[in-house]
């Protein structure tokens, strides 16, 4: 499973700047069925290997 | 009497708006054609030929981008040419990247312009960029540079905490 969000330390942030991170960086869907063809694409070439 | 001490003055103002204006124009135009050949790209994809036609604007974006006297223009939200931006670096809807070309230009473009939090907010370029950086497809130096711009550009807004709490 890989990592949804961003590789920042949300500790002590508060939630206004929390919602501006997912506004300006996605919630870590916004481009999930790209990178869910890329796992696809994986497994298969693994599975011709 | 002003008109007297400086007769140019007015007719300077004029030009510099027209100036503005006609970059705007410029935009506004390049902006319809990069959204048209995103669309094109995909539909060539999906006919199994090559996407070209992002590939055949990249100059003028490029050059555009890297214009640094018109950036006040490139980075106003209401302009928002970072959303066409943005659109050249999605993924194409067979999940592919764009040509490493376009990937490389547009990053290396990003980072040396000053894109603020009202930009980010209204393009959406900060979630490509994040897309970057999740994908295992790009190559180590776009991966370095989108990681670099997810630090920088996201600096600003937890830094506000900080300074909230003090």
């Amino acid at each position: 499973p890989r990592d949804k969000g961003l590789a920042v330390d949300a500790t002590g942030l508060d939630k206004d700047a929390l919602d501006d991170m997912e506004a300006i960086f996605g919630n870590g869907e916004d481009y999930d069925w790209a990178l869910q063809m890329e796992e696809e694409e994986e497994d298969r070439e693994r599975e011709a290997q | 009497d002003d008109a007297l001490k400086n007769p140019n003055k007015r007719r300077k103002k004029r030009t510099d708006i027209d100036l503005e204006d006609e970059i705007d124009e410029q935009i506004a135009n390049l902006k319809v054609a990069m959204e048209k050949a995103c669309v094109a790209d995909n539909e060539a994809r999906e006919k199994g030929l090559a996407a070209t036609h992002k590939l055949q604007l990249l100059p003028q974006v490029t050059a555009l981008l890297n214009r640094t006297a018109v950036q006040d223009s490139i980075l106003d939200p209401e302009t928002n040419f970072l959303q066409s931006v943005k659109y050249f670096l999605e993924p194409l809807n067979d999940g592919s990247l764009p040509a490493y070309s376009i990937q490389r230009d547009i990053f290396n473009a990003l980072g040396s312009l000053p894109i603020n939090k009202d930009v980010l907010l209204s393009s959406g370029i900060g979630k490509v960029v994040h897309f970057y950086t999740r994908s295992k497809r790009p190559v180590a130096g776009i991966k370095r540079i989108a990681e670099r711009l997810v630090g920088e550009w996201s600096r600003p807004i937890l830094k506000r905490t900080d300074d909230y709490k003090k």
